[in-house]
């Protein structure tokens, strides 16, 4: 048995691309044009974008949460305005780290000190530079 | 009827294929051992204190690099390079083309990787790698995907067997993928759902479409007996790929977007049951009668066990898509035991396979040592197994502790269940050495093969 699919590639392929296309379509495309979850994205001050960029090279994206806004199962109060104009959003796929939306520290120059020590699995950063230390600090103040 | 053109090229046939299975043993080894410092590292940040470029997160984008990038892209790399000149009967369009892209791919990694350990990370998971990288790799997947293409053109046997199917649209909706995952031009919550799609078509389109290939592939050539059920195997392909773009919001079903891409993402994953169980259905009935040779036939043995692994995988992914359960592992190490079991289990298998049936082909040995493949064998199974348990028990016990008001990052029972997936990573790392020691004897020390006995024409008797 040798169906036309089998021999004749471009189409095989084509089906390929149509499909591949059709999902882009329907999962991105759509749910970007939709204007209704438009929102404006926050204004970041020099220090907060310096300290944004500090975030993301150092990998804190990884393990800490920007948008948990609460302990426990609070996902669901997330809205788009949360990573508007954020990019990348740092939504990130796994939260081991802690909640930096909700720090315990809420003084910058605690959070610089803190920042400079080992906390259980949460790295020592005191290898950056104090003007660093600062922005950082700025930024994470900025999430909440 | 036009006569196929055959390849005019001058390099001896599976140059460009053995190039890449050494690439990818090598991206494997250094992947497994950066893998294995990273969870370490994790677990004890204070072994690389004030060592920027040694932070946790940073070796962690490292390890996905290499492991997904380095090992199972060159890996693929090889099955393209290795199976469609086999299946159309003629020699790769440019051997030396192959070879180049393969080494083109691996510089350019290695600088990225580099590149993101002194912070030019772009904060995305899996795209992690500068966009000067970026564009370097999508431009040498379309060099694959043209050679893979002009071969395919240019083939003898005019019927594309299944596997060739696989191999080629992988090919074609590689370059694809990764140009949309990587480009940094979206924000909000598009960036998410393009993170999303990226993540599961990395997944699902492209290194589960090359392990179905390989798999169509190796189980009829080991057992010798024709594919039980080409129908079934047409239902496989179009089933993955009509549902595998559009499963991606699952991964962040957790996060604030449209509640309608949710609802397709949860409904396309319990599709994609459908392709794997399909080929896991058809490819055992395949072989059956002719279990006994997986005893001596590592490349039979990886294959099916790698079939197995995705029937669980997927099995699990479609669990956790559920809304209910989504809700309580979300946000924590659950995911990562799904995309490990993926990755070194289901993925993996699938290229320890093809490296088993076609390394001894190319060098014209048989393995060197069959206690080292043993060995590889149980250990890769036993560190997959442990791994994964533990992480999927780390992310039940990191939910419970959240539901709980507490901190889900510290604690007992995760901090015990940590060292039992640095133990699960170190066995693994430890199983890849003896498998690129037992490559590298064979290539000089091993048996002749016999080439005849070993031809892959039970692939093409359906």
């Amino acid at each position: 048995m040798k169906l036309r699919a089998d021999r004749r590639i471009g189409l095989l392929l084509g089906g390929v691309l149509l499909l591949t296309f059709a999902a882009i379509g329907a999962t991105i495309a759509l749910p970007a044009s939709d204007a209704s979850l438009a929102t404006k994205p926050k204004t970041l001050s020099a220090a907060e974008a310096r300290g944004l960029r500090i975030y993301r090279a150092e990998g804190c994206w990884f393990c800490a949460a920007t948008t948990q806004k609460a302990k426990g199962r609070s996902q669901s109060s997330l809205s788009t305005s949360t990573y508007a104009g954020r990019s990348p959003s740092f939504l990130g796929i796994e939260r081991s780290g802690p909640d930096l939306a909700n720090p315990t520290t809420a003084t910058k120059s605690a959070l610089v000190k803190y920042l400079r020590k080992q906390h259980g699995k949460v790295p020592s950063f005191g290898y950056l530079s104090d003007k660093d230390l600062n922005a950082l600090a700025t930024f994470l103040l900025s999430l909440h | 009827m036009v006569e196929a053109r055959t390849a005019t090229y001058q390099y001896e046939p599976d140059f460009a294929a053995r190039q890449s299975i050494l690439w990818s043993i090598a991206w494997l080894v250094g992947g497994v051992t950066i893998t294995l410092v990273a969870a370490v590292v994790t677990m004890r940040p204070s072994l690389t204190q004030g060592h920027g470029f040694l932070s946790p997160a940073l070796l962690v984008a490292a390890s996905h690099t290499a492991i997904v990038f380095g090992w199972l892209a060159t890996v693929g790399f090889a099955a393209i390079f290795a199976l469609l000149p086999r299946i159309g009967e003629v020699q790769l369009h440019n051997e030396v083309l192959g070879a180049t892209t393969t080494l083109a791919w691996s510089f350019v990694l290695t600088v990225g990787i580099l590149f993101v350990l002194v912070g030019f990370d772009q904060g995305r998971p899996f795209a992690e790698l500068p966009a000067g990288a970026d564009l370097a790799l999508a431009l040498i997947l379309v060099m694959v995907l043209y050679n893979a293409g002009v071969t395919v053109v240019r083939r003898r046997e005019k019927t594309l067997y299944v596997s060739g199917w696989f191999l080629l649209a992988a090919a074609l909706v590689a370059p694809l993928i990764y140009i949309i995952g990587n480009l940094p031009v979206f924000t909000g919550y598009v960036d998410v759902i393009v993170n999303g799609f990226y993540i599961n078509a990395l997944e699902m389109l492209w290194l589960l479409a090359i392990g179905l290939g390989i798999a169509h592939y190796v189980i009829p050539v080991e057992t010798g007996n024709g594919l039980h059920s080409v129908t079934l195997a047409r239902a496989t392909f179009w089933s993955l790929f009509f549902a595998g773009g559009w499963a991606g919001a699952r991964i962040y079903s957790f996060g604030a977007l449209p509640a309608y891409v949710k609802t397709i993402a949860v409904a396309m994953t319990f599709v994609l049951l459908l392709p794997v169980w399909s080929a896991a259905a058809n490819l055992f009935a395949t072989a059956r009668g002719r279990w006994e040779l997986a005893t001596r036939s590592y490349g039979l043995r990886f294959a099916s066990t790698g079939l197995g692994l995705a029937v669980a995988w997927i099995g699990l992914e479609a669990l956790s898509a559920v809304p209910a359960i989504s809700r309580y592992v979300g946000l924590t190490v659950w995911g990562d035991g799904l995309r490990f079991l993926a990755i070194f289990g289901v993925f993996s298998s699938f290229g320890f396979a093809l490296i088993y049936h076609a390394y001894p082909l190319m060098v014209g040995r048989e393995w060197y040592s069959r206690s080292a493949a043993s060995f590889h064998f149980w250990a890769t199974l036993a560190g997959v197994g442990l791994g994964t348990v533990s992480m999927l028990a780390t992310g039940a016990a990191q939910s419970a502790l959240t539901s709980s008001g507490q901190a889900p990052r510290g604690g007992t029972v995760v901090d015990a269940l940590h060292v039992v997936t640095v133990l699960a990573f170190a066995i693994i790392a430890v199983a890849q050495y003896a498998l690129a020691y037992n490559a590298m004897r064979t290539s000089r020390s091993g048996a002749y093969v016999d080439l005849i006995a070993r031809s892959p024409a039970a692939a093409r008797s359906w």
